[in-house]
């Protein structure tokens, strides 16, 4: 199979699956509570509602209002946040995703920078110290539960730091809002507001160091799973034939390592860090909630235990949306990298 | 042998294999494995079959026992057409033919006992169980030369010629008529490859068994087998009585049996070796298969397909100039004459 | 056809003198089976029925005893059709029915056990009376021999494995800590000090190793959170819901996915394809996000509700695994072979095809324990799970954190329970990875 038929037919098997992602949501959202809520708000008078469900389409049959709900979709309807003061979901959504993305990336920042070194001295010094020492730390990060460790590293980075009078990290939000009451978002990323927008080189650093800790917290787990990606694929590349060939060339293990095996022990591990940014986006529903970072997470935990039923159906389906896409991204960069896919 | 009817007789059987491709995994081309064989194999006799890797010719042993559905044509077993049969009466023919597979470690289920591994046609076709399984697997285990030690054991902790005498019993488990044996000695070294086939020529005497012999060693086949066919790209090209090393009418033959090695440095460098590679099975040749490689091809051989004649006294050649080509003698001739005439070494 | 053949099916010979024996035995084992099914049933139909008029918004009140009991409810059931079958087969003096019997009786006990319901106990102890008749001399020299014999390779095999655990020390320690947890976990009405629930108001946000401030109270090792609760009690009542939790979750899991996943596999075609594109759908959800969506649909916030959300989500990944295992292992040559020797497509589905994929089940099991358990956690942390008081390692941690600076030790000591036995599940997964594979075993 040629790669223009695998692309093809990766993104034709996703469009099942973005309609069973529709399908899902569309059922879950009937079954939490009834859709009417989604398009009223305290102040419309009790006449209006039956002409509201007249309106939305509620008062037919299922199977139309699936339509409906999908048609809505389609047209950027994707109903009112109750949770937010009655704003569009959309709107929402597109005030509060550069945080989680920006968060996500510097997670992910942590993760790839950290793990792919540490999974290349475990591999290469398989079964010392510094190996056993690896593996440990990496099995926490995957047996971690984030929530705790995001309270704990608050604990003792903010407040114990804090009460003893020493320089700590922040311990919440995005940036010192007392300090910098006049800033105002542009493109919502505030690494990069700060720099192009406001010309403040102040709140960038301020920016930064409240990203450090919960960037930290939601890419630890990532990391671990980089690290041990990483050392396994690593570990099996330094089996093969052509490394032992490599070696009895009388290269250097430096060349060996970064120059023969590095290259194809990445490509594992290139996948794995595309799969693992749909795994950060679970990891922030809990550290923002932490860590009072206003993003998607937030929003999504607050709408949930306050039944907004738009909001779950919007992050719900935003999420699985940016995993479906993820896992085509990833599928068509593990088709071009790895030239011994034979695309089936 | 031929007083008696065949207990296989095969007739234009095809076995193709789809090839798919594009976006929807639409047919876009098939395998030729097996394209058009007619065969006979009498009871007690053992019929080699040869060829190079690719040739068709595992996929015809496995398409005769109808572990592979024919695409075309028909296998009758004992006078009874089996190409079409269901489950049930599947099972109930299977009994009396079985299959030893080329590969012994990987045909026994690495979870199972020797026992249980043994005794399973037993238990399926509801022979025996229990107490009287494991009497019999003893029986069965004693004829391939293993013991009660045996019994409770894995696969993995046997050597590969114990492997092959293992499925040789499990084989030998239903009392069959007929075993196909699927390059039986090619995964075990030469010391215990004799061993095995041996054993495999006492058991056929003791038993009456007939055997249909598949291997690319033409020496192995020469030794285990009556009779001799030779495939090419999914035919049999010559299917010989006569012994393969003298005796040969196709140009393919002829070179087959030239490129096998002589433990003799006075012939190196004599053995001919065939030109080019095997055509793909998915687009064979037109007219004769073996054309595009034969030094002896003519306009005629590229546009009409040779059918099987029968040279006299059972000798079946596909080839138009059968009879008529002058090959020389082969090395193997010569070294064999050689060493008929003392002077070899 | 006509041909004689030396091999007879034969029968296994009777003695008369044993015949009573066995009626007793096939008609006791008909007995169980029936109540087994019958029990299940109830337990099974009876929560979901009870479920579903409740979603449909009639005001019900289920019997406390049927509340979340569907999944045993179902296994209970299927094990009593299981029953039914050996039952069945042992009027004939079927050779498998003696062992199948045996293993089939003593998980059926189990699960009756773990019903927790007194109706339970005593059907327990009923289902275990077979299990004493198949020793009785009679029928013992039927089954027993076989039994033995093909136990012996099977031990040798468990007794290496043994060894190899014992060679790799962070597999032991795994080990260690997760037997050491259950047994806590299980003993905790004795070895706690104070109640799940219990509240000592005196003792509010004491430090670790406090006494207590009542007279005659033992001594809170891990000190008290901000409601007076004794942080050790709680955390080993905790361990019993969240191993419970964790547990259950990943058995139904394994039990669902494997079905779906070996039938897929092994048939293919368009079966295959649908149940793939229906994983598809799953995995494009991430497990919490989905988990939290489902609770909130079940209508209440309970820990059964999360079971039930972590249930469904968690499916998909053994249906892909065994799948793609029975996909691997159906190309084998032994399969092959035991299709030329006769055997039908069940047969090689359960005798050769899943035990032989069973490995990585396990080896994903143990892992995703220790996954469902973060998950489980993290969802009755962000307020899914049961009302504020139940003694819940999530829970504690986020009733905790309001007071984290007055009494840290309330959220320290669940999070590292949670870690612990995450990570002694992670160390024994990983570890008996390589322990258990093949390529890696003596040859």
């Amino acid at each position: 199979m040629r790669l223009r038929d695998f692309i093809i037919r990766r993104i034709l098997l996703a469009i099942p699956v973005v309609f069973g992602v529709l399908t899902i949501t569309w059922f879950l959202s009937h079954m939490v509570g009834d859709p009417v809520v989604m398009y009223i708000n305290t102040n419309t008078p009790a006449s209006a509602i039956p002409g509201i469900i007249r309106s939305h389409g509620l008062d037919q049959p299922p199977h139309i209002q699936y339509f409906i709900y999908l048609n809505n979709l389609f047209h950027g309807d994707w109903g009112e946040s109750t949770s937010m003061s009655f704003r569009p979901v959309t709107e929402v959504i597109a005030q509060r995703f550069p945080a989680t993305i920006e968060l996500a990336l510097v997670a992910m920042v942590f993760a790839v920078l950290l793990g792919i070194p540490l999974g290349i001295i475990s591999a290469t010094r398989k079964d010392q110290m510094i190996d056993h020492f690896t593996r440990i730390f990496s099995l926490a990060g995957v047996s971690m539960p984030i929530f705790w460790f995001a309270i704990m590293l608050k604990y003792v980075l903010y407040y114990q730091l804090a009460i003893m009078g020493l320089p700590h990290l922040p311990g919440g939000y995005r940036y010192d809002s007392n300090r910098f009451y006049w800033f105002q978002y542009t493109t919502g990323f505030i690494l990069i507001d700060s720099l192009v927008y406001a010309h403040s080189i102040p709140l960038f650093v301020d920016a930064l160091t409240h990203l450090v800790m919960p960037g930290f917290c939601l890419g630890y787990l990532t990391m671990a799973i980089i690290t041990r990606m990483m050392r396994s694929s690593m570990l099996e590349v330094l089996r093969e034939d052509y490394i032992t060939l490599a070696r009895a060339k009388g290269l250097s293990e430096k060349v060996v390592i970064y120059r023969h095996a590095l290259r194809n022990a990445l490509i594992p591990t290139v996948t794995v860090i595309g799969l693992a940014f749909g795994g950060l986006m679970t990891g922030a529903v809990l550290t923002e909630t932490i860590f009072q970072w206003h993003g998607l997470g937030q929003w999504a935990v607050s709408a949930i235990l306050s039944a907004d039923l738009a909001a779950i159906n919007g992050f719900t389906l935003l999420v699985a949306l940016i995993f479906v896409t993820a896992n085509l991204i990833v599928d068509l960069v593990y088709g071009t990298l790895d030239p011994r896919i034979r695309f089936g | 042998m031929s007083e008696m009817g065949p207990l296989v007789k095969v007739r234009g059987l095809k076995k193709h294999f789809p090839l798919t491709g594009g976006v929807f995994r639409k047919v876009v081309g098939r395998v030729h494995a097996v394209d058009g064989v007619d065969l006979d194999i009498y009871p007690g006799e053992t019929l080699g079959v040869v060829g190079e890797s690719g040739c068709g010719k595992t996929t015809l042993g496995r398409t005769i026992l109808r572990l592979l559905d024919p695409t075309e044509g028909t296998i009758e077993f004992d006078g009874k057409d089996i190409t079409h049969l269901g489950h049930r009466e599947l099972r109930h023919i299977r009994r009396q033919m079985q299959i030893v597979f080329q590969d012994p470690m990987a045909s026994l289920d690495p979870r199972v006992t020797i026992k249980n591994s043994v005794g399973e046609p037993l238990v399926v076709h509801g022979i025996a169980r229990g107490p009287k399984m494991r009497e019999m697997v003893l029986e069965l285990l004693r004829k391939v030369g293993l013991n009660e030690d045996h019994l409770n054991r894995f696969p993995h902790e046997f050597s590969g010629g114990q492997r092959q005498r293992i499925c040789i019993a499990r084989a030998l488990a239903l009392n069959p008529k007929f075993i196909v044996m699927d390059e039986p000695t090619s995964s075990t070294d030469v010391s215990v490859q004799a061993q095995t086939l041996n054993l495999m020529k006492d058991l056929q005497d003791e038993l009456g068994l007939t055997y249909m012999f598949i291997s690319h060693d033409l020496s192995v086949v020469k030794h285990m087998s009556d009779r001799v066919a030779v495939m090419y790209l999914g035919k049999i090209v010559e299917l010989t009585p006569h012994d393969i090393f003298r005796t040969t009418l196709h140009p393919y033959t002829f070179a087959l049996v030239s490129a096998v090695p002589i433990p003799d440095p006075r012939f190196a460098g004599k053995a001919t070796i065939l030109k080019g590679e095997v055509p793909s099975p998915v687009n064979p040749p037109k007219g004769c298969r073996f054309h595009p490689r034969c030094i002896f091809a003519q306009e005629v051989c590229s546009e009409e397909e040779p059918p099987l004649r029968d040279m006299g006294d059972g000798h079946l050649v596909a080839c138009h100039f059968a009879g008529a080509l002058d090959f020389g003698k082969s090395v193997q001739q010569e070294y064999a004459e050689a060493a008929e005439n003392g002077a070899a070494m | 056809m006509t041909e004689e053949y030396h091999l007879r099916s034969d029968e296994i010979p009777i003695d008369p003198s044993t015949v009573g024996q066995f009626r007793v035995l096939w008609f006791l084992e008909l007995v169980v089976s029936i109540m087994l099914t019958i029990l299940g049933g109830i337990l099974f139909v009876g929560d979901v029925t009870y479920s579903i008029i409740e979603r449909l918004g009639y005001p019900v009140v289920p019997p406390d005893w049927i509340i979340g009991k569907f999944a045993i409810g179902f296994a209970i059931a299927v094990l009593g059709l299981i029953a039914v079958r050996i039952a069945a087969a042992l009027e004939n003096y079927e050779m498998w029915t003696f062992s199948a019997l045996l293993y089939v009786n003593l998980i059926s006990a189990g699960s009756l056990i773990l019903t927790e319901l007194s109706t339970g106990l005593y059907a327990a102890v009923f289902v275990l009376v077979p299990v004493v008749l198949l020793f009785l001399p009679g029928v013992k020299s039927y089954w027993w021999e076989t039994f033995v014999e093909d136990m012996v390779p099977r031990l040798r095999e468990f007794r290496y494995s043994m060894h190899l655990v014992r060679k790799s020390p962070l597999v032991v320690v795994g080990i260690v800590i997760i037997v050491a947890f259950v047994i806590l976990a299980l003993l905790a009405p004795w070895v706690a000090p104070y109640g799940p629930e219990e509240r000592i108001w005196a003792d509010t946000n004491l430090p670790p190793g406090s006494p207590s401030n009542v007279p005659g109270n033992p001594v809170h090792y891990w000190g008290t959170d901000n409601s007076g609760g004794d942080v050790f009690s709680r955390i080993l009542y905790g361990a019993q819901v969240d191993l419970r939790v964790a547990i259950t979750v990943v058995i139904v899991a394994i039990v669902i996915g494997t079905f779906l996943g070996a039938v897929s596999g092994y048939y293919g075609g368009k079966l295959d394809e649908l149940l793939m594109r229906v994983t598809d759908v799953f995995f494009a959800f991430p497990g919490l996000i989905l988990a939290m969506a489902i609770v909130m649909a079940l209508g209440s916030r309970s820990l059964e509700n999360i079971s039930v959300a972590l249930m469904v989500t968690w499916w998909p990944t053994y249906a892909r695994l065994v799948r793609g295992q029975v996909l691997l292992e159906r190309e084998k040559l032994y399969v092959e072979a035991a299709r030329s020797v006769g055997a039908s497509d069940a047969r090689i589905l359960i005798y050769h095809i899943i035990p032989n994929t069973i490995q990585p089940i396990i080896v994903q099991a143990t892992m995703d324990t220790g996954a469902v358990l973060l998950v489980a956690a993290g969802l009755s942390f962000i307020g899914f799970g049961p009302p504020a008081g139940i003694a819940e390692w999530g829970l504690m941690i986020a009733k905790g954190q309001e007071y984290f600076s007055i009494s840290p030790w309330a959220v320290f000591f669940p999070g590292f329970a949670i870690l612990l036995v995450s990570l002694a599940l992670n160390l024994v997964g990983d570890g008996i990875r390589d322990i258990l594979d093949p390529k890696l075993r003596r040859r």
